[in-house]
This record gives C-alpha cells, sequence and structure tokens, in this order.
C-alpha cells in the first residue's frame, strides 16, 4: 500500500533518512503523546492537582505496548480527532479511580503540539550531527584541494581560475551558517504547550503557568509566555530552515552533476560497477545521487510555502491548519536528512579530476587569463584603456583561432610595456589565484573556531 | 555609493592614490549621472554595471578614471548596492514593527478582561479576553523582532569578490583590500565570496513572508470578526470607507484585504528566494536577476502590509458589548467545560465529561439553558449547589491565567528591546 517515495521500500532508500524516519514514524508520535500525557500528570502531582500515585500509576501506564493501534485507528476514524482514542487507550491501562486524573484539564492541540516538538527536538539535534558530519567532509575536500586550480564559471562561460577548494569551502560557510541558524532558532522552536482548549488554561483555575513550567520541565521543552495554538512561527521557521538546508544540497548536486558532463568531466560520483548505468547505452555512467538531490530540494521548498499557509490561522484554533503540520514537517525532516546523507557520501566519495580541470582551463587558448593581463597593464596604462586593449586582443583570438599570448607580444602597447616573460607569468593561471586559497583557510578556521 | 566606498578602501591599503579615491567619491553621485544615457547604453551591452561604470569615469580626470570600479565586478557592485539599500528598509521596518508593538500592547492592557467567545475550528469554544487574543499576536511580532536582530548581521554583508570570488585582480591584498572598502560602507567582510551561496537573502525573504503570514492571520481574524453575524470588531471607519458599489448598508473591511493578499505575494516570494540558491559555477545564470526583484518588491511588500496593519489596529473599534453577547447566545453552553471540571473532584474528569455531554445534549434538544439542564441532571444534584453552578457558568470567572500571560508577553517585549539596544 506504500504510495509515496517516503513510504514506497523501493525508493525510500534514495530519498530519505532511515534515522529521521524512526523519529517520525507512527509509533514515535503515540509515544510522544503518551510521554505528553505522563509529564502532564506529574507535574500537576507535583502541584497537588492530582494525587501522586494517580501521576505514577499514568506514567507507568503510558507506553506504546498498551497501546492496541488497529482499535485505536478505527476510533480515530469515528471521533475524527487525534487525541480523544489514545487518551481512551491509556484509560483502559488504569483503574477507574486513576482513570479520573489522566488528560486532566488538558486539550487536543496542547497534546500533539507538545508531542510534536519532542519529536522535533529530536530531528534537530540529529540534523545538528549530519551537518557537522558534513562540515567535515567539506574540510577535508577543501583543505586537499586548496591549491586545485580548475576554471572558474560565470553565466555558463569560462571565466578566470579559482580552485576547487575554493569552490567547496563556499559550500562550507553556507552550510556552517545554517548550523548558526539551527543554534539560533532552536530555542524557538523546541517549544511545548499546555493551554487548554482556547489558550487560557480556565481548566487549572490560576495553576496554568505552573502546570505549563513544570510539564515543560519535565519535558525538557522551552515555554512560551503565551499560548502558540494560532501562532505558528516557530514551526514556519523550522520548514524554512530545512528549506535552506535542502536549497544548499540541491545547489551542490545541481553544479556537481554540471561539472560531471561528458565535456567537462572536472568531477563524479563515488562509482561502483553497474552503478548509474542506462538502461540502454552501455557507455553511460549517469549520476544518481544528484537527481535525488536535486528534486528533494524542490520538494522541501514547496513545504515552506505550506508552512507559511498554516501561520494564517484563525480564531483560537485553525481549521485545517494543525493536519497541514502533522503531514509537511515530518516530510520536510525526512526529506532533508535524506539529502543530507546523501550530501555526505556525495562528498565523501567524490572522485576529482585534477589533470581534467587543468586541461579545461587550457582551451580557451589564454582568453581566461585576459582579466589578468588587462590588470598587468592597468598599472601603466590605465584600467579601462588596458580592458580595450585586451578585448580587442580577445576578439582577434577568437575571430582567428588564435593563442593569446601570440596576439599580445604582437600588440605595440602591450610589447612595449611588457617582456615575453612578464606575459607568460600573467597568463599562468596559478599565479591568478588572488586570495582564494587564504579565504579557504579562514573559512576552515571559522568553522573550527565555532565548535 | 558602493563604487564610492571601494575607491575609498583601496586608497587606504595603498592600492590606488587617495586623490583619486577623493574625486570618484566627489564624482559618484545620481545628479552627475545622465540616467538616459546609460539606460540607452544597457539595453545595447546588456550588462547591467558597465554603462554606470563608463558614465563614472566620463565624470573624472583622465588619470583617475583609471582607478574607476578598479579590480571589481558587475555582481560586486549590484550585490552590496543592495545590501546598502535593505539596510535603509531594515531601519523603517524596525521602526513599524516597534510602533505595531506599541499599538498591540495598548489592545493587551485595554482588554486585559474584555471578555469574549474563544472559537476552536470555527466553534464557540470557552471564553478568552480579546486581550489575550492581541496578545498572542504580539508575542509573535516580538518574535520576528528577535529574527531580525539575528539575521541583520548576516545580510549586512558586502560583496567585494572579483570575478568569480578570488579577488585575482588584486594579488595578495585582496583581504585587506575587502576589509577596509566594508569599513567604508559600514558593512561586514565575509569570510568567502558568495556570489553563488545566496543564504543570506533567502532568509530575509524567509522572514519577511513570516511577518506578512502574521499579518494576513491579522487581517483574516479581524475580517471574520468582522462578520455581520459577529460584529465584534469593525475597521476604523470614516464616511465613506469600505462602501459597495451597489449595496447602502455595507462597510466592508479595506485593510484586511491587501493584508491578507500581500501574505500570500510574500509567501511566494519566499519560495522564489530559495530557488535562487540553486545558483551553478561562480555565477548563475537567471537567478541572480530574480532576486534583484523579489527583495526589493518583498521589501515593499512587507513594509506596505505593516503601515496597513498599524492603521487597522491603531483605529480597530472593539465591540465589547456585542462580545458579551455573542458569549451568552447559546444559553450558556460555551461554559460546559468549566461546570465539567467543576464536577471533576466529585466524580472524576472522564465521568464529569459523560455528565456534561448528555446535560448539553439534552439543552440542545430541549432549548434549555446550560444552567436549566444542569440543575435537572440526576447525576449532577446534590454534587453542586446552585450557587456554585452559577459561579461556575461565570465567564469572568473562567479565565486561566490570561492576565498573567499578557502581563508575561508584554516583559518579553520590553526584555527583548533592552536586549536588542544592548546588541
Amino acid at each position: 500500500m506504500a504510495t509515496t517515495l517516503i513510504d514506497s521500500d523501493y525508493f525510500t532508500g534514495m530519498y530519505t533518512s532511515p534515522r529521521m524516519k524512526e523519529i517520525f514514524c507512527d509509533e514515535a508520535r503515540f509515544q510522544a503523546w503518551l510521554d505528553v500525557e505522563a509529564a502532564l500528570a506529574r507535574a500537576q502531582a507535583r502541584l497537588g492537582i492530582i494525587p501522586k500515585e494517580a501521576a505514577a500509576k499514568i506514567t507507568e501506564a503510558a507506553t506504546i505496548d498498551n497501546v492496541d493501534v488497529a482499535a485505536m485507528t478505527e476510533h480515530f476514524m469515528a471521533s475524527g480527532f487525534p487525541i480523544v482514542p489514545i487518551v481512551k487507550q491509556l484509560n483502559n491501562a488504569l483503574d477507574e479511580e486513576t482513570r479520573r486524573y489522566a488528560h486532566w484539564g488538558s486539550t487536543t492541540q496542547d497534546i500533539t503540539d507538545t508531542g510534536q516538538a519532542l519529536m522535533l527536538k529530536n530531528g534537530l539535534a540529529y540534523l545538528d550531527e549530519t551537518l557537522s558530519a558534513v562540515e567535515d567532509a567539506l574540510i577535508t575536500l577543501s583543505e586537499e584541494h586548496r591549491n586545485t586550480v580548475m576554471v572558474g564559471r560565470t553565466m555558463g562561460n569560462q571565466a578566470i581560475p579559482i580552485t576547487f577548494g575554493h569552490k567547496t569551502a563556499i559550500w562550507l560557510a553556507e552550510f556552517h551558517r545554517h548550523r548558526e541558524r539551527l543554534k539560533e532558532y532552536r530555542p524557538r522552536i523546541e517549544v511545548g504547550q499546555i493551554a487548554g482548549a482556547v489558550g487560557t488554561n480556565a481548566t487549572l483555575g490560576d495553576r496554568g503557568l505552573e502546570v505549563l513550567s513544570e510539564t515543560m520541565k519535565e519535558l525538557d521543552l522551552g515555554e512560551a509566555p503565551i499560548t502558540w495554538h494560532v501562532s505558528r512561527d516557530g514551526w514556519a521557521e523550522a520548514t524554512f530552515l530545512l528549506g535552506l538546508v535542502a536549497a544548499t544540497c540541491a545547489k551542490i548536486a545541481a553544479e556537481i552533476s554540471l561539472l560531471m558532463r561528458t565535456e567537462i568531466a572536472e568531477v563524479s560520483e563515488p562509482y561502483e560497477t553497474g552503478r548509474g548505468g542506462s538502461s540502454t547505452l552501455p557507455q553511460k555512467r549517469n549520476p544518481v545521487i544528484c537527481p535525488t538531490v536535486v528534486a528533494t530540494g524542490r520538494m522541501v521548498r514547496e513545504k515552506v510555502g505550506l508552512s507559511l499557509d498554516c501561520m494564517v490561522a484563525q480564531h483560537e484554533r485553525d481549521l485545517g491548519g494543525g493536519h497541514l503540520e502533522w503531514t509537511l514537517l515530518p516530510e520536510a525532516f525526512v526529506l532533508t536528512g535524506g539529502a543530507l546523507e546523501k550530501m555526505l557520501e556525495l562528498l565523501q566519495g567524490l572522485v576529482v579530476d585534477e589533470a581534467r580541470m587543468r586541461e579545461n582551463l587550457d582551451i580557451t587558448n589564454g582568453l581566461v587569463m585576459s582579466e589578468a593581463v588587462m590588470m598587468g597593464l592597468a598599472p601603466v596604462i590605465g584600467r579601462d584603456e588596458a580592458h580595450h586593449v585586451v578585448q580587442d586582443a580577445c576578439n582577434e583570438c577568437i575571430d582567428h583561432n588564435r593563442m593569446l599570448a601570440d596576439v599580445l607580444a604582437e600588440h605595440p602597447l602591450v610589447s612595449k610595456n611588457l617582456t615575453t616573460d612578464e606575459i607568460a607569468a600573467l597568463l599562468d593561471p596559478a599565479n591568478y589565484l588572488g586570495t582564494a586559497p587564504q579565504m579557504v583557510d579562514r573559512t576552515i578556521n571559522l568553522v573550527r573556531e565555532s565548535r | 555609493m558602493m563604487e564610492a566606498g571601494l575607491a575609498r578602501g583601496q586608497a587606504r591599503v595603498g592600492m590606488i592614490p587617495q586623490e583619486a579615491a577623493d574625486e570618484i567619491t566627489e564624482a559618484a553621485k545620481i545628479e552627475n549621472i545622465d540616467t538616459d544615457g546609460i539606460i540607452a547604453a544597457y539595453k545595447k551591452k546588456g550588462a547591467r554595471i558597465v554603462p554606470l561604470v563608463h558614465a563614472l569615469v566620463g565624470q573624472v580626470s583622465e588619470e583617475t578614471g583609471r582607478y574607476v570600479h578598479w579590480s571589481s565586478t558587475t555582481q560586486d557592485v549590484i550585490d552590496t548596492g543592495l545590501v546598502l539599500q535593505y539596510r535603509q528598509a531594515i531601519v523603517a521596518l524596525e521602526d513599524l514593527l516597534t510602533k505595531l508593538e506599541d499599538v498591540m500592547a495598548n489592545h493587551c492592557e485595554t482588554h486585559r478582561n474584555t471578555l469574549m467567545p474563544g472559537r476552536t475550528v470555527m466553534q464557540q469554544a470557552s471564553p478568552i479576553s480579546f486581550g489575550h487574543q492581541v496578545a498572542v499576536w504580539l508575542s509573535e511580532l516580538n518574535r520576528h523582532h528577535d529574527r531580525l536582530d539575528q539575521i541583520k548581521p548576516r545580510l549586512m554583508t558586502c560583496q567585494i569578490s572579483g570575478a568569480v570570488g578570488n579577488l585575482a585582480t588584486v594579488g595578495d591584498q585582496g583581504i585587506a583590500m575587502r576589509k577596509a572598502v566594508a569599513e567604508e560602507l559600514g558593512l561586514k567582510a565575509p569570510a568567502i565570496g558568495w556570489h553563488c551561496s545566496r543564504d543570506r537573502w533567502a532568509e530575509m525573504a524567509g522572514l519577511l513572508a513570516m511577518i506578512g503570514a502574521t499579518l494576513a492571520k491579522i487581517g483574516q481574524e479581524v475580517s471574520l470578526l468582522a462578520h455581520t453575524e459577529i460584529m465584534e470588531l469593525a475597521e476604523p471607519y470614516v464616511a465613506g470607507r469600505g462602501g459597495s458599489s451597489t449595496l447602502p448598508q455595507k462597510r466592508n473591511p479595506i485593510l484586511c484585504q491587501p493584508l491578507i493578499a500581500a501574505g500570500r505575494m510574500l509567501r511566494e516570494r519566499a519560495a522564489l528566494n530559495l530557488d535562487a540558491m540553486v545558483a551553478e559555477h561562480g555565477r548563475p545564470v537567471g537567478a541572480a536577476q530574480i532576486e534583484y526583484t523579489l527583495l526589493p518588491e518583498a521589501f515593499t511588500l512587507c513594509g506596505g502590509a505593516l503601515e496597513n496593519a498599524l492603521a487597522l489596529l491603531d483605529g480597530l473599534q472593539v465591540n465589547k458589548k456585542r462580545m458579551r453577547e455573542n458569549l451568552d447566545m447559546a444559553g450558556g453552553m460555551i461554559m460546559s467545560e468549566a461546570v465539567m471540571m467543576g464536577l471533576a473532584p466529585h466524580i472524576g474528569r472522564n465521568e464529569a465529561h459523560h455528565v456534561v455531554f448528555d446535560a448539553c445534549a439534552r439543552a440542545n434538544e430541549e432549548g434549555l439553558t446550560l444552567k436549566q439542564a444542569v440543575m435537572e441532571d440526576p447525576h449532577i444534584k446534590g454534587k453542586l449547589e446552585e450557587s456554585q453552578i452559577d459561579a461556575l457558568i461565570d465567564p469572568a470567572n473562567y479565565l486561566g491565567v490570561t492576565s498573567e500571560m499578557i502581563d508575561e508577553v508584554l516583559s518579553e517585549v520590553k526584555a527583548s528591546r533592552s536586549n536588542r539596544a544592548e546588541g
């Protein structure tokens, strides 16, 4: 009966994170609801609102083993609300006296929101761990290729040289900012609520805030100063963070697949026999990881819009918004976790062809070094004039398929001001890396220092 | 401004002569630029900054002209220029957020105990106060203000990176030059170029969309509560405003509608900016062009929505009498949970839920008030006195910790403000 990329036994391994699936699976959700009920009872017992024995028995009974999932599902189909059935299951495991105190003064959304907050907390912890592993892989690549010269491309055209380590350090800096964001956002996301039907905690008289505080202490979650039943910005922020992370993954995957093109072939995915084979073309080694990550970026992007929709909630409880959040957030976590795990596999096994990078740098007969020559001439004849001179030389090379070094040597303004050796030095890509390697160092230091 | 800051920064590290930097700074003013001329040149060449650089070179001496746009690239100028504009936009945004927070805080105080029905899944549920509803909005808005404060240092980052991000034109002086230029412009220097690393701007678009969504929610809520049958709130009214083109009786919501629409428009821009993040190589084909329009649009729309929200809430008409009437309309049924909780200590919560549930069903069928149904119920008789029942069904006794939560929000706003002021 599995129908989606997330559920399908066939597809799921390519798109999702097994660990994230554990964190967000049905069983984890039911257990999280029960954990909230038990924490609520213990908090109320500590405050003398319900008897201590009742709280102990509720805690003892609040385990997934006591839940008859089939019966609960049937009850849900009839009741249409998700918490009434699990409270009934919990009550079935309690004696008549204790039953009086289960779910005391609470409301459905308190349990679903706080339960999901527990899952989000686990999801964010794992996200942080995975981001850290991706950073490590990028540190390794950036250090190894700090000085690996390749051509930089802008607007799809060869521009001037960079190093491959410079490119990966840009990715590293971006992931590092995501971790910084994660740290900043977490206190707003890992927040539960005990607020009652319309958020005033009226069932608990003047004890509402104490119950809230004690329950959150039990669950190790934060508390908001006021109800957030219809204030969904924390979760929209969580979805948005996942959208950012997935977009970074998608960019890297798109970049690698572009650099993997037959005509470019500077990097390739880790290869094993049979992997990425075409169903008909025997020669092909298609990218396998990149397409799934690019697709995931787009899927998570859509969840961001949906999560912003959920923020537009009416009155004291929204019609339908909660339902969307029960599905979109776990999906976004499971997919983004999958993209990050794939990214890790890709970066750890990435094949970098340094020789090919160098060859591609030379295919324009030296044209990619034209800016360097211009800047070599600029101190002598001014930047604007130097730009004109070198642009003319480039046009001559393109029109007549000539080497830039030869054309420049013939130009009177150039030969008058620069020797052949000076021209050759200006045309050497390794001399025109600016501060690229130092920027790699700075980025790696930044990441290391923040740990 | 960006070209002038670049020249001054370069002069400071000895890369170009100080006199050249001074002359460029003097010349780099919009009134010196022939706008029609650069538009014509842009149409012809398709490059966005080249015409401006030529125009600037035309305004300075031949000697100084040699140093204009030294070692720079188009995207450095566009990105950094926009960041300078965003800086001003953020000042305006902060000002509007603060004003709106103040207006909300006033409502919280004024309507701390203004009773109204709380509604869940569109049904009357249990009483709240209007001040509580506004405090929920205020808490959300205050978090956005905190978010803005966290995002600012990331967003206020300049882009001085050169054609493919390695600052190769200036040899080993790149990092020192970038730092000096950043200081001239009052921006942060990045650890590494971000031509193809657009997360900072995507984050800003995300925040603008979140603010838009909060305001859309408020616009939607006010319009729902302004429905003819509910009429608890109304937009500020001046004669003739919101009139229908045909129905003379109507006072349509005017401010709520653009708030809801702006929320949706901003939502789309957040997603669009995530697309722009997926940028290839050293500079993407097409992605940057999306950003140059979407973020200024998003700032403008969000600023407009904040101004509309300010006008809406500043002049909001709150009909306390009508709120109370609506609270009482169902024969006190809205107080059923209170009765249940009053009964729970005697017979347990679950049993109390059954008993009151049955009493409500009977009240509905037989047209009784909640009090009548409860007084007659054999399970309740003897457990609760009439005076106890009267106290239980008085909504004013059933606001829980509303007032304390309002105070917590108000002090949170104050604490956030002093944190932000301390930086």
